[in-house]
């Protein structure tokens, strides 16, 4: 037995003996806490998400002045990609890491359901705060963000942020008047200049617009979202059923066959394929981060996506156009019987409070804090969408960002989605089918939805909420 | 003496060739140290910039963004804990079924193989509903365990290899001697490891450090791990945040490409589960 | 005397593994039989083999089947045939082999979830520069991770870069077994090289090839870190790969009695490869 073979030894030992003492060091920590930290869980790359955080000092001077206590929040984030995973794990393992997540709309089902969230119908009755501000809120921002089952009135979330898609343009090419010029030589119409010309624009003539400023490889027409990750073509596609009249299911009886395949949404989803001609290469993988690169980066004339992606886009540090963009109403459908039609996807998120949470307490006090006029108004400044009546309807408000305009006046025109607790398998069956289309595996539009209305069936049926 | 010159010429071909291959081979890793000196600009730049003023401030931004040091301290602890873990249990096992008559050892490598060969996807089912029982997900004990059971097949099949290379007569000289099987372990069979066990812990700890679903599905924030971080600090508010990604990628993988030169010899023995011994 | 030591050795290994891995297995396979979420929680309800039933008669099943089928296919044989290739190049004799092999080897050993991500850049349709070369020299433009047919292809793409230098591995250990005196004394003989081949080298390579596919067929049919964050399975299904399919069962869609019944199907074949794994480990090795 040598000696160096001995000293290699017990320094193996010891390595491992320190790593072990070092994991448990790691694993309980001595700190004794007395500041409380609320852990937000939030959607990463999302403007709102990443304001509730940075806003986060700001209560903990709220806390330390008016709650006497001292208070951070700190967050995590997932992208929309990977957040349901994310928390709903996090719930199914009955972790009390998160205190607040902020979740989307269609999730109140699952995590309702499952017991995985606060109700708050008591917290809010109970404080004469919060139920003013209820009663502030837009009675379809209530149903979208709050309520589960729908119709009911029991409420399990607190609108973060209000969105809507709205459409950005480039107002520096459209007040350019050799493009006025050669544009009514063309197509012998006015080229819709104002935020008013927009709010009565129909696809018809936007589709003249886009073709018109669709100059490869400077520049593209549009850009939309295609992409198979979480919700982004759906959000989109649906938009497009909805303006062309059509709908995804019948809220009463959850059928889908015969509402999700018929004949004008086949029409609307190739139309919506055909758009992919006037936009960059690649789009056909563009979710929000793409289509924001791309209307930032001077790539395309216009893009339908969220208010509330404004702040990056209107950024000089972020954005080449931040002073040539204008955000309007995206445009409407003439229906059949003349009537102008104009249906787009909700946006937005509610955040819950976790059951599994250690800071419940302090968790209502954070969302009391939260609609504080002052907060509210200090969240619209820093490029937030509130959802508080008493502020959004203000015309202060519309004139704060170049945003606020288009989404304040699409509210009423919003629709949101299934709330159930299959949504995931839902959604899933959407992205597979409306992807396979766009990406050429799926030949037509018809067959697509008439996959999904078949799939999305035998999983209503299956959890017994179709007869 | 023509017929070496023929070689010669022929042995610069080969040469070339392979040199050529192996820049070649390497471009997705030279593009990807390359991305994590640019500019944000420089990065979107159409076309590509291959030639650019080389900058700090991705890796400055990559620290300061948050979830650096911590994750990065996860994938370290975790890696090294669970395997020392991992080698120091398997160490005995390998010693019983290399030397004594275990009845089922045959049983025991089949298992623990098949352990090996299931996709993770699958085994993170059982893991999960183990750790949501135990109270276990995002935490720390919980995660070294758990990283230390998966390193154990590979250990076992590795250490088991090994020691059946040790002659066993030098073990029956010790017991001859009045040793205790112990002091046989400690005095004779280990001290010929030396260079295998240090095989084994860097193969695991390469596993356990490039592992993803298990980490993404039961680490919260403070056990999270690199692989975890990459993916889902992907995107900011700007849009997907490549400065991030490259820095956090060039910063990740280079303990790994130092492994690679440190390993050369036993690679093929490690990537082969220790069945192939040359 | 010493064997009196056997369970004292054993038994820690033995009951970690069965309370870490071998008892939740068990458990999963008992939740196979039912209907249960972790996230919605309640008791889990006896459906018998419906489970499976249900899995077998889904034509989606067998259409991720043949995605992961075909993956594996691609990504293998081409493995196999670029192995082989650097494998004969690099047992020639030059200067410089030390330093290029480990070089070669890195890919290896790079975390998928790296490789993953950072080819989405490479491949990027606008900004990428594997595009920017095609548009220059071809005039093409290729969306590798967006088009049907496209997509598989390029996630194999990735796959074969990182392994095909394990292939090489094998190969030149293969090759080093072959007797150096057989292929001269065939040489003097002016036999041509595909005899030669056919007839001397291949017999010696062909158990550790015979592995080494093997090994590699196993861990394909695992993938799923580079799916994940390449494609998420998309566009479509053209990526969904088995392993991806379960993974969404079980931890987006929640319905762990289904998943289950998917993970007991999957171990089955683990367990096949493993025995045939087995099976065909060079004796002599």
């Amino acid at each position: 037995m040598s000696k160096t073979k001995r000293n290699w030894l017990s320094a193996l030992t010891m390595a491992m003996v320190v790593a072990v003492l070092a994991s448990l060091m790691v694993a309980f920590p001595i700190a004794a806490e007395e500041e409380v930290t609320l852990r937000i869980l939030g959607i990463g790359g999302w403007t709102p998400s990443e304001l509730a955080v940075k806003m986060g000092p700001l209560f903990s001077k709220y806390a330390e002045e008016k709650l006497g206590y001292k208070a951070n929040v700190v967050a995590d984030f997932a992208p929309f990609t990977s957040l349901y995973e994310k928390a709903a794990s996090a719930f199914a393992a009955k972790s009390s890491q998160y205190d607040i997540i902020i979740s989307d709309s269609q999730w109140l089902g699952a995590f309702a359901t499952g017991g995985h969230i606060l109700k708050l119908n008591d917290i809010i009755e109970k404080d004469p705060a919060l139920s003013k501000i209820v009663k502030d809120i837009y009675p379809q921002h209530i149903a979208s963000y709050m309520t589960y089952p729908d119709g009911s009135d029991e409420w399990w979330g607190l609108p973060q942020e209000g969105d809507d898609l709205v459409l950005y343009v480039r107002k520096d090419l459209l007040n350019d008047p050799k493009e006025q010029a050669a544009f009514k030589a063309k197509y012998k119409i006015d080229l819709p200049r104002t935020y008013e010309d927009f709010a009565k624009l129909d696809w018809d003539t936007f589709h003249k617009v886009i073709e018109f400023f669709n100059r490869p490889p400077k520049m593209y027409g549009f850009a939309g979202e295609y992409a198979k990750e979480y919700d982004f073509i759906s959000d989109h596609v649906m938009s497009m059923f909805w303006t062309w009249g059509g709908d995804i299911i019948d809220t009463k009886t959850n059928r889908v066959r015969g509402i999700l395949n018929s004949k004008v949404n086949a029409e609307a989803l190739k139309y919506y394929k055909d758009l992919l001609k006037f936009q960059p290469p690649g789009a056909i993988s563009f979710g929000i981060d793409q289509v924001i690169n791309a209307m930032a980066q001077g790539q395309v004339f216009s893009a339908l996506t969220w208010a509330a992606v404004g702040r990056p886009i209107f950024d000089p540090a972020l954005s080449k156009v931040h002073d040539k963009v204008m955000v309007v109403m995206p445009p409407g459908k003439i229906l059949e019987n003349g009537k102008f039609n104009r249906i787009y996807c909700l946006g937005g998120q509610p955040w819950v409070i976790s059951k599994y949470s250690k800071h419940q307490k302090e968790a209502i006090d954070f969302l009391k804090w939260w609609y504080l006029p002052e907060t509210q108004w200090e969240f619209a400044r820093r490029g937030g969408n509130p959802v508080v009546r008493s502020v959004i309807d203000t015309e202060k408000f519309k004139e704060l960002n170049p945003w606020n305009r288009a989404y304040v006046d699409m509210i009423p025109q919003g629709r949101d989605f299934w709330h159930l607790p299959c949504y995931a398998e839902l959604l899933l069956i959407q992205q597979e089918e409306w992807t396979a289309y766009m990406s050429g595996a799926t030949k037509d539009a018809q067959t697509a939805n008439d996959n999904i209305a078949r799939r999305q069936e035998l999983v209503l049926r299956r959890d017994g909420f179709l007869k | 003496m023509a017929d070496t010159t023929r070689e010669r010429g022929k042995v610069n071909v080969w040469g070339v060739l392979a040199a050529i291959i192996t820049i070649a081979y390497s471009l997705p890793i030279l593009w990807l140290v390359m991305t994590s000196f640019k500019s944000r600009i420089d990065i979107f730049a159409v076309p590509p910039k291959f030639i650019f003023r080389p900058t700090l401030t991705n890796y400055i931004y990559t620290i300061n963004r948050g979830l650096f040091w911590g994750p990065l301290l996860n994938s370290v602890i975790m890696s090294v804990v669970s395997v020392l873990l991992a080698v120091a249990l398997t160490i005995f096992a390998a010693y019983a079924i290399s030397r004594f008559n275990v009845k089922g050892s045959q049983l025991i490598m089949f298992m623990v193989l098949s352990l090996r060969m299931m996709p993770a996807a699958v085994v993170v089912i059982p893991m999960f509903l183990l750790y949501r029982l135990l109270g276990l997900v995002n935490n720390y004990i919980g995660m070294i365990l758990l990283y230390a059971m998966f390193s154990i097949p590979f250990s076992l099949w590795m250490l088991k290899g090994f020691i059946d290379e040790v002659p066993r007569q030098f073990d029956d000289a010790a017991l001859a001697d009045g040793a205790s099987v112990l002091q046989v372990l400690r005095d004779v069979i280990l001290p010929q490891l030396g260079p295998a066990i240090a095989t084994v812990i860097i193969f695991n700890m390469i596993f356990v450090w490039n592992e993803f679903l298990f980490s993404y599905i039961l680490t919260g924030v403070e056990t999270r791990t690199i692989p975890v971080q990459i993916a889902l600090g992907i995107y900011t508010d700007k849009g997907v945040d490549w400065e991030y990604v490259s820095a956090l990628s060039t910063i990740y993988i280079v303990p790994i490409v130092i492994a690679v030169f440190a390993l050369q010899k036993s690679l093929l023995r490690g990537m082969t589960f220790g069945t192939i011994r040359r | 005397m010493q064997e009196r030591m056997k369970l004292p050795f054993l038994m820690p290994m033995l009951i970690f593994l069965f309370v870490w891995n071998i008892l939740p297995l068990l458990w999963v396979v008992g939740l196979s039989f039912y209907q249960f979420s972790v996230l919605q929680g309640g008791i889990p309800r006896f459906l018998g083999l419906w489970n499976y039933i249900s899995i077998l008669e889904d034509p989606y099943f067998w259409e991720r089947f043949r995605t992961t089928f075909s993956f594996v296919a691609l990504a293998v044989s081409l493995e196999l045939v670029i192995g082989f290739a650097l494998g004969f190049l690099f047992n020639q004799k030059f200067p410089g082999k030390r330093i290029m092999l480990p070089i070669i080897f890195a890919p290896m050993i790079i975390a998928p979830v790296a490789a993953g991500v950072f080819f989405r850049f490479i491949y990027d349709p606008h900004w990428g520069v594997i595009n920017y070369f095609l548009t220059k020299f071809f005039n093409i433009r290729l969306e590798f991770l967006e088009k049907a047919d496209l997509a598989l292809p390029a996630v194999a793409a990735v796959d074969i870069w990182m392994w095909s230098p394990f292939m090489m591995l094998m190969c030149l250990a293969g090759l080093q077994a072959v007797p150096q005196h057989l292929l001269e004394a065939a040489e003097i003989d002016r036999i041509p090289w595909f005899m030669r081949f056919r007839n001397i080298v291949l017999p010696h390579i062909r158990p550790v090839l015979v592995l080494a596919v093997l090994l590699r067929t196993i861990d394909a049919f695992k993938t799923f870190d580079i799916v994940f964050v390449m494609t998420g399975g998309g566009p479509g299904a053209a990526t969904e790969v088995l392993p991806m399919s379960i993974y969404r069962q079980a931890f987006l869609f929640f319905r762990t009695g289904q998943a289950s019944s998917l993970a007991v199907i999957v171990l089955f074949i683990a367990v096949a490869f493993t025995s045939i794994y087995l099976m065909m480990i060079p004796k002599e090795a």
